[in-house]
Formats: structure tokens, sequence, C-alpha cells
């Protein structure tokens, strides 16, 4: 009686799982794994180009996962050996200066001087922006061309720029140009655009970019930050817990080759970090 | 089985519907949804595969011809003409004669252009999407600057600002001593991939060119992009689709064809509530049927059971009523038949014992008062001894020994017992007729032990006398037993005037009734038939010559009977 009963289950047990068997998506033929983990805080408009013309150089699968600063920060000291970045692309200088414990090394990558641009068509004369305190004037609100501040590395270089250069009251500043942010652009081309076809009467972008565009002959114009330039250094460091370090150095060396700046310059408006001088004075 | 087996019947016939009924459905439901599923993922398998093997043929195809054709082109020196001259009509018409030509596996809206040795445009088929320059040490032509043993690259770089160009190749342009004088590139926007595609995949199907890092180049669908392949690179897949996949060969670029299931999980999910569905159904339907069939047989048990009590606790009267015709109608009916008997059963037996106990009522009320009778036959006996009167104190001793024994509780004695009352009355009526009658007992020894009922003798004795002999002067009356089987027949025969012939009718008829002159013969006749059967009791023969037999049959018993 016993056997009988274990052999209906077996049966029965056999049927279920045969059913449940079915189904082959075949989709183990697809997995890859990466050969180099890069964590970054640029814009896939700027690090999509260089990650794909290393990919094709080196024929190594580089994976991105794009992270604010801050997060990439907290998880590097919270996951410590467990992090998985081998390489964090687009940190700012001061950044990647005070953590300098969690990286190998690092090198300066670029650098970039921030603009207002405005189009000439809407803004007047009397309502053209003096400075980086006219981005925070009410009559601009909802109409500054930006990205989003807590995915943008624009806004780290703003936000150190206006604590080194308006005293206490810098955090009044940062909040007043944070409200008046109108709706979120989603690239650099945007706020271009935004601000050429009057979607936007200011925006924020490098000098670079606001160079191209004159040469163009937009109805854009642009002024600078003020007195002294807003710089943003973007840097690239090899993580300690690093489990690709061959390649790891490949793309450091990569990414500081000549090709690289002058692609950053022709293509990106940016400008490779040795080109500019930090803080440099606006002439 | 214990457990069925404590189990009323009606939850058994639910549980033997559910077995018979819901099983088989669900099993029949489950092996046809396997079934079907099996087929249409073997049917949709089959083609993927097929569709796959086309798709990455057609790619191949694709990037052979655009080397040939710029081969062609460089053969021709439509190229070098390109790069050195002016382009004139003559020149583009020659130029797309050769690519109309061999362009049976391109698509007919490719860009082709032509680049000099430093990156600029000297001639496109479209100037409008044509880059003006492009960089020589980035993308396209910096990979195609870099290689030294091949002329043909492929390449999703970008270098160039025209973001509709998902991919491109470039053949490097030499001249006679091998030294390179340009570039000719091919660009590919989805349209034209739309166009390499098109008839090699159905509506419902996707199809993604992926480089050999797995970034997307070309999705047929805007509704997927990077992140799907992303979801098969981690093997989370959607459960509506099936993917293969292939490497092209001159490329190594990956085709990933994503097909829909045939029958997707919305199709299952209905599969399976419509299964829930039926088996509901089914169920109810068995609870119902197993309800009324339960019913039909729980309940003539039931009412056959009440029965059964009533009956255990003597109501032999109940009557079950039923109209079904089938075993258990034929059950109930023979329950009833079955009471009815024991009923009447009963009742012969209360009517018997209600006789018996007539019977005895009718002895007790002829026997007046025993005591007193025998205490005054003794003073009799007494009394004429006194007085020198023999034979009175004869017949009041004799009188007095048949009264003491017929007074006692006993109404079963041995057959000598019998014969000593019989011998005492028998001395009685021989001084009341002067002894003009003798009188002989011939009883074997093995039978006077014999049970039988008290007094039997004494009335066909007293009938022998007082009809037979008393008319005449002398005759004889003996007694003589003999067994048969198991019975003994005791006779009684005199050679007196005879029993008349309505006497001896009476006497040996099975059903007599009570006849007022012969009451004796009647009651010794009765109780015997009463306590031993109807089989027994007594009969009566005349013999001309020898005289009247009476003849008492009776079961031989030994043992003392109450």
């Amino acid at each position: 009686m016993g056997k009988q009963r274990g052999l209906c289950i077996c049966i029965i047990m056999s049927i279920v799982l045969s059913l449940t068997a079915c189904g082959d998506t075949g989709c183990q033929k697809f997995a890859q794994n990466p050969d180099l983990i890069v964590y970054t805080t640029l814009s896939k408009e700027i690090y999509e180009p260089i990650i794909r013309e290393f990919e094709n150089r080196s024929n190594q699968n580089v994976e991105v996962r794009e992270e604010t600063e801050e997060d990439i920060i907290n998880e590097l000291r919270a996951e410590k050996d467990k992090f998985p970045a081998d390489i964090v692309f687009g940190m700012s200088e001061k950044n990647t200066q005070k953590n300098s414990k969690l990286f190998s090394c690092s090198r300066n990558f670029s650098s970039s001087s921030l603009v207002i641009i405005y189009n000439t068509n809407i803004v007047t004369y009397k309502e053209l922006p003096e400075d980086f305190s006219s981005l925070c004037k009410e009559e601009w609100k909802g109409k500054i061309g930006f990205p989003n501040p807590e995915e943008s590395p624009l806004y780290q270089g703003i936000s150190e720029y206006v604590a080194d250069n308006y005293g206490e009251e810098w955090k009044k500043y940062l909040s007043e140009f944070y409200t008046n942010i109108g709706k979120y652009a989603d690239s650099t081309e945007e706020i271009v655009n935004g601000v050429n076809e009057g979607k936007y009467s200011l925006g924020v972008v490098t000098e670079e970019k606001a160079k191209t565009l004159l040469a163009q002959g937009s109805n854009v114009a642009y002024i600078h930050f003020g007195k002294k330039d807003c710089t943003v250094i973007n840097t690239v460091a090899i993580t300690k817990q690093q489990q690709h370090r061959v390649i790891a150095e490949d793309f450091l060396e990569f990414t500081l080759c000549d090709d690289v700046k002058q692609y950053l310059i022709e293509y990106l408006s940016y400008l490779p970090a040795e080109k500019v001088q930090r803080g440099g004075e606006h002439q | 089985m214990k457990f069925l087996d404590s189990l009323s019947y009606r939850k058994q016939i639910f549980i033997g519907f559910l077995v018979v009924a819901l099983i088989p459905l669900l099993l029949s439901m489950c092996f046809s949804t396997y079934f079907y599923s099996v087929v249409f993922q073997h049917e949709l398998e089959t083609d993927g595969n097929r569709q796959i093997v086309e798709l990455n043929e057609r790619l191949t195809g694709f990037f052979d011809s655009s080397e040939q054709i710029c081969k062609l082109l460089c053969e021709e020196e439509l190229s070098a003409k390109a790069l050195i001259d002016k382009v004139n009509d003559e020149y583009q018409k020659a130029l797309y004669l050769t690519l109309y030509q061999n362009s049976a596996t391109i698509p007919t809206d490719v860009l082709v252009s032509i680049y000099d040795i430093g990156g600029h445009l000297r001639f496109a088929t479209s100037t409008q999407d044509a880059e003006e320059i492009l960089p020589i040490y980035w993308g396209i032509l910096g990979e195609a600057k870099r290689g030294k043993n091949q002329n043909y690259y492929i390449t999703n770089s970008i270098a160039n600002r025209n973001s509709n160009v998902l991919l491109q190749t470039v053949y490097t342009v030499e001249n006679q001593k091998k030294v390179r004088m340009g570039y000719i590139t091919m660009s590919l926007t989805k349209a034209d991939f739309d166009q390499l595609f098109n008839g090699f995949f159905s509506q419902s199907d996707t199809i993604f060119v992926t480089d050999r890092q797995m970034n997307i180049i070309y999705c047929s669908s805007q509704n997927y992009g990077q992140s799907t392949i992303d979801m098969l690179q981690e093997n989370e897949v959607p459960n509506n689709f099936w993917y293969s996949g292939a490497v092209e060969p001159t490329s190594g670029y990956h085709v990933i064809l994503q097909k829909q299931s045939l029958i997707s999980t919305a199709a299952k999910q209905g599969m399976f509530r419509i299964s829930l569905f039926i088996s509901f159904i089914c169920l109810i339907l068995c609870v119902i049927v197993s309800m009324i069939l339960g019913k039909q047989l729980s309940n003539p048990i039931d009412k056959l059971n009440k029965a059964m009590e009533l009956v255990k606790k003597g109501n032999l009267s109940i009557h079950v009523h039923t109209n079904q015709q089938n075993e258990l109608g034929e059950l109930t009916n023979n329950f009833n038949h079955m009471t009815e008997e024991l009923s009447n059963h009963v009742d012969n037996m209360v009517r018997r014992q209600k006789d018996i106990q007539d019977m005895q009522i009718q002895l007790f009320q002829t026997q007046l008062n025993p005591h007193f009778l025998y205490n005054t036959l003794d003073s009799i006996k007494w009394s004429a001894r006194i007085h020198h009167l023999e034979d009175i104190s004869l017949m009041a001793e004799n009188l007095a020994y048949i009264l003491q024994n017929s007074i006692r509780k006993e109404q079963f004695i041995p057959l000598q017992g019998e014969l000593d009352i019989i011998d005492n009355y028998i001395k009685i009526q021989q001084i009341r007729f002067n002894g003009k009658f003798t009188y002989e007992v011939e009883i074997p020894d093995d039978l006077v032990d014999c049970i039988v009922p008290k007094l039997m003798l004494q009335p066909i004795v007293e009938n022998s006398i007082i009809h037979g002999l008393a008319e005449q002067e002398g005759g004889s009356i003996s007694i003589y037993a003999d067994q048969i089987g198991d019975t003994i027949s005791i006779n009684v025969t005199d050679d007196g005037v005879g029993m008349s012939q309505e006497i001896i009718d009476w006497l040996n008829t099975d059903n007599f009734m009570e006849n007022e002159g012969h009451l004796g013969l009647y009651n010794v006749n009765k109780i015997i038939k009463l306590y031993f059967g109807r089989q027994y009791g007594i009969t009566a023969t005349v013999e001309a010559g020898i005289g009247t037999t009476v003849t008492i049959v009776l079961p031989i018993r030994k043992e003392k009977m109450p």
C-alpha cells in the first residue's frame, strides 16, 4: 500500500515538474561578463563616444553605470572592498582629492568653463544677465535651461563656485537658482536648441559649446559667471578595489591620449584639463 | 482504505466522484496545456532559428556587397576620380550605375560617401545627410587609418554629428602603389536597417543588432532598446518572449531575434482561469450528483435502520414504505415481509402460551382444595379402619395417594410414577366393581423412566372402565409400552363394549375440538400437543374380538421437564 502511494506521488511530481519545465527562452546565450566596470557622473552624450571608442579599439566589454558623485562616494566608503567599480569617470577634482584614499590613481581628464547663454531675440538689453546672480532673479523662473541638478556634474561645479564667491549668502543664491530652473533638460543639445529656439530664455553650457553656437550664427550670445570663471574639472580615477587593473590602466591612459583630447575639443565642447588654468581670471 | 471506511456513504460517493471526474479533468487540462505549449514552442523555435539564420545572412550579405562595391569603385577608379577631380554629372551617373548594378542586398537609400585622406567629404549620394568632415583620429576613419592589414572596416563608433547613422562601413582607397588616398564610407540609418531586414520577420517580432560588447546598434521596434539587451545579459527574460541570437561572422556583431510566444502569459492565465472555472463547475456537479445519489441510497438505508431500531425495541408492526423497484426496494420489501412473519410467529407463541395458562387454570379449577381433601380422605381411612370397613379404608388410602401425587407441583413425572397412580386408581375401581375386570401392565424397563405428563393415563383408564367394562361382566385392561424410533408408544387396551366410531373419529382428527363428555381425553391430548407438538397425541382404534386401544405417542425424554 505504501509503495503504491509512493509511486503515485512520484508520477504526480514528475508530471508537475515536466509541466513546469517547459519554455526555453535561450537567454543564456547572451550573458557576457564585463571586462571593465565604469561608474560615471558624466552625461551620456559625453561618456558614450569615449567608451564606445575605447571598446572598439581595445575590443573590451565596458559596463557603464551612471551615478551621482555623492552616491559613488557613499558607496565607495560603505562597501569598500565589495564596491564593483574599476574606474570612476568624471568626478570633480575637488571630490577626488578629498577622497583620494579610495583611489589608487587619478588624473584630471577635462575642464570646462561654464557660461550663461541667452537668446538675443528674447532677452532685451535691460534684462541682460550680468553674472551668476542674475540667474537667481525671479523674472527668470522656469526659463533657465539646465540639466537635473541631482544628476548633473555642472551643478557640483556651480555649487563650488558660488560657495567660493558669494560669502555667507551662497546657500541662498544656490537655493534661488535651483528654484528658477525650468523643465530639466536631458542633454546639452536640448539646452542649446531650447535657448536658440526660444524654449528657454537662458541656459548654462560650457564656453566651448557657446563658442560653437556663435560660430554657427545662432541667435545666441553668452556671458561669463562673473569676474572669475566657473571652471569644472573632471577626473578619471582607478579605485583601490578594482578587479581589472590592466584594462583600467589602459582606459585611464586612453582618456588622456591626444585623440580623446582632440575629440573633447572638437565634438564635445570640453577642454582637456591641461588646457585650462583652474580658476583663471577672465580677461 | 481505513480512512474511506470511516467516512459516511455519502462522503465516500462524493470522494469517488471527485476522483473519477475532477482528477482526470485536471490532468487532461494540464496535459493539453502542456502539449500545446510544447508544440507551439517547438514551432516558434523552428521558425525563429530559421529566421535568425536568414537575418544573419542578410547582414553578412550587406557587408559583403558593401565591400565588393567599394572594391569595384576602386577598380573602376571612380573613387580615385572623385578624390582628384571635381565631380560632374557624368561621373555621378557612372557611380550610381555601378551602385545600382551591385546593390541587390544593399538598401536603396544607403548613404555612400567618399572622404579624402584628411577626412573631408568629396562625394556623397546624399549631401544633406553626409558629414562635411570626419575626424581621422576617431571613429570610422580613425579605425581605417590605424588599420594595416585590411581595407574594409565596420564600426558603430560615434564620431559624426548625424545621430541618425547607426552603423558605418569604410573602405580604404589606395592608389596603384598602395598609398592611401581616401575612404569610401557607407552609413546605415534605422530606415536602411528596416529596408535590409524587411520581409524577413513578422510585425510581432523584434530584431536587435548589437556590437561585440552588446551595445545596441539597431532595434526594429521603438518599444525596446538597450534595456532589453541588458535584461538578456542579466538572464532576466520576459515570459512572453523567446529569443534567438547569432554572431555575424564579418563584424562579430550580434543579431538577436525577439519573438512573441505563440501562447502568451495572458493566454496561459486565461487557460488556467478556464480550467479553474470548469473544475469549479465540475466540483459543484460532483456535490449535487453525489448528494442526490447519496440521498437516494442513504434515505432507504436510514429508514431501514430506524425501523430495525424499533423492531429491536419490540415494535413488529413497523412497515417501511418504498416506491423503489431496485435492490434497495427489494431489501425494504423483504424487511417488511420479515417483520410480518416475525409478528405472526410471536402472535402464535403468545396464543400458545395463553392456551397453556388457560389449561392450567382449568386444571386448578377442577381441584377443590387438594390438601383439605387429602386430610379428609386420611380421616376417612382411619375411621374406616376403626370401624373395620377395609374396603372404604383401602379406597380412601388409594384415593389419597392419587390426590397426593396430583397436587404436586411437577407437571411431568416418570412413567413409573404415572403407573403407580393408575395402580391406585385401579384398586379403587376394582373395589367398586367387585374385581370383575383384570388389569396388567407391561412396560420395558428402559422406558419406565421416560418423562410423561402427570395424570396422562388416568382419564384413559377411567374411560375404559366407565364406558367399556362397566356394562359387562368381566373384562381386562392392559397397559403396555413400546419404543418406536425416538418415540414411546403407550397403549391402553380394554376388551369392553368398544368405543363409538364418533369418539374414535373425534380422537383421530388432527384438529379435534373440545368434547363435553370427554373432557379428560381432550385435556390430555391438548397438553401433549401443546408441549411436544402437533405430531404427538392420542389416537384410538377398535378391533373386533380384541377391543379398544387408545394409544399415546410421545417423544422419549428422560431429562426433567419444567
